[in-house]
């Protein structure tokens, strides 16, 4: 009795009681509206009787006329010729027992083309041997329109921001290349044959120099940082300030510094290792710059652990920064800061966006006259 | 009149910063000749012609050289010198001086035997004195 069914691929069992009547009506009920609802139909082939099947659904979806009799001979009208080879073999498949579900591209009776999401199983009797396949497929073309339009859009928005970081690469090396000659230029300058006007006018023209000099060293970190490796990776902090300490003596910033340092305590850290350079560096950085004009230069840079966090410090005794200042740096909202003027500003606000990335945080004490104290929370 | 250096070359398309560079060079008197070549094949035909006539005394023993730069950038520059393998080449110092911001031109440049290191410019003048002066040492 259940090999009859099943190869009819009728729904209703053979006892006909009432409530069983009323099961049958309230699923093919429900059948009928999700078939509507999701636009599918159901296939299937009995290898017993050698008939192939489509219910009334997927007869619509695929606009077949009533008098029209489909058969695994002409079943191959319905696939787009370039989905073809893939339908056979996923047929072939399924025939071997198991089951598919894919998307490819179907056709209508009148030769439409359309994207459709197809599945199938193997049917078996008692025995186990395989007596046919069925499954269903459902009508996704309005779906997959937008898929393909949204990755078009995102492959658009991929390139373009590609092409920018390009862009600003290009300009900021050609800006780069001028600010340098311009530099150069100003300190060749004789200043002291001018005239006190003349004197003046050069000054600015050194002031305009280095503020340019500044706001392009923030433009090349912004097109680089976007580019970086993203993958987290072990990094031996001792290892990763000797490289700082070097690649800043070799810029064109010169500023005499004594170091202390200590990393027993957090030897080592999973991170972006560019973030963490930019984090270290930029922090020197601003220790350096913002030296007390009356004494040497100390930069305390240390590691340590605290209720399973690890922590990097980078400590001055420089001119420190106020208050107000402090709380505009961690706050998130700025606006209408020029970041030029501000030895601190846009790179504190970078390193900030790094460490909030990686889940940290940046804290910030500071006496004005005696120096600033940055802590890290990395992780 | 006795220099650190009898020969170097710049190897740069940027008038502007060869001009300077040379100023620099005159002011301070780090340099008895200097060579100046626009691109990297103008610099490479120069160099393959003297050490081919094994003509040491023209081999610059302070090589700075731009990276970009039209018809043969520096990169181009340094494959071709290298293919050549000249062991005379050993006694010059070369160094790529460039407005290059990109940190892999910085790594890529480590993995090339002739590049002693890599400058960013804008070069000041104490970084200048240091490299003609120890090259002399």
């Amino acid at each position: 009795m259940l090999l009859k069914r099943r190869n009819r691929f009728s729904v209703f069992t053979a006892k006909k009681d009432t409530s069983n009547y009323l099961n049958y009506l309230c699923d093919s009920f429900r059948y009928s509206d999700i078939s509507n609802g999701t636009a599918s139909g159901c296939w299937g082939v009995d290898f017993i009787k050698k008939q192939s099947h489509l219910d009334l659904q997927a007869r619509k979806l695929l606009n077949i006329p009533p008098d029209y009799s489909i058969s695994l001979k002409n079943g191959y009208r319905f696939f787009d010729l370039q989905d073809l080879e893939k339908a056979s073999t996923l047929f072939n498949v399924c025939s071997q027992g198991e089951s598919f579900k894919t998307e490819l591209r179907m056709r209508t009776f009148q030769g439409k083309t359309f994207y459709a999401r197809a599945q199938g199983k193997a049917i078996k009797n008692e025995l186990g041997d395989i007596i046919g396949i069925r499954g269903v497929f459902q009508n996704i073309e309005a779906e997959k329109k937008q898929e393909l339009k949204l990755l078009k859009s995102l492959k658009y928005t991929e390139e373009h921001n590609k092409w920018l970081y390009q862009l600003s690469h290009i300009v900021s090396h050609n800006l780069h290349a001028q600010v340098c000659n311009l530099q150069l230029t100003s300190k060749l300058m004789d200043v002291e044959t001018l005239t006190k006007d003349q004197e003046e006018l050069v000054t600015n023209i050194k002031n305009i120099s280095h503020n340019l000099e500044c706001t392009l060293a923030h433009l090349t970190t912004i097109a680089t940082l976007h580019n970086v490796d993203k993958q987290a990776k072990y990094i031996v902090i001792k290892e990763l300030f000797q490289e700082v300490v070097q690649e800043i003596k070799k810029s064109t910033f010169q500023q005499r510094a004594i170091y202390y340092t200590e990393f027993s305590e957090v030897e080592f850290i999973k991170y972006i290792p560019a973030y963490l350079k930019n984090i270290l560096s930029r922090l020197i950085i601003n220790a350096l710059k913002n030296k007390h004009p009356e004494r040497e230069c100390e930069i305390n840079v240390f590691t340590y652990e605290e209720n399973r966090k690890k922590f990097l410090v980078v400590k001055d005794n420089g001119i420190g920064l106020p208050q107000d200042k402090i709380d505009y740096l961690v706050s998130k909202t700025r606006t209408s800061h020029s970041y030029v003027e501000d030895e601190y500003g846009l790179g504190i606000f970078l390193i900030k966006s790094q460490i909030d990335a990686m889940g940290g945080s940046l804290m910030i004490e500071s006496k004005l006259g005696k120096g600033a104290k940055f802590t890290v929370q990395l992780q | 009149m006795k220099y650190p250096i009898e020969m170097a070359c710049i190897i740069d398309d940027d008038d502007m910063y060869v001009n300077l560079i040379t100023k620099v060079l005159d002011m301070k008197n780090l340099v008895k000749n200097l060579l100046i070549f626009k691109n990297g094949k103008e610099a490479l035909d120069y160099f393959v012609g003297a050490l081919k006539k094994l003509e040491e005394q023209k081999i610059p023993q302070v090589i700075l050289l731009d990276l970009n730069m039209p018809i043969m950038n520096g990169w181009q520059f340094l494959s071709n010198l290298s293919e050549y393998d000249f062991p005379e080449l050993k006694n010059s110092t070369l160094y790529i001086v460039s407005s290059s911001i990109n940190p892999t031109d910085i790594e890529r440049s480590k993995a090339i035997n002739l590049v002693t290191d890599f400058l960013i410019k804008p070069v000041t003048m104490d970084q200048l004195s240091e490299i003609f002066i120890d090259k002399s040492a």
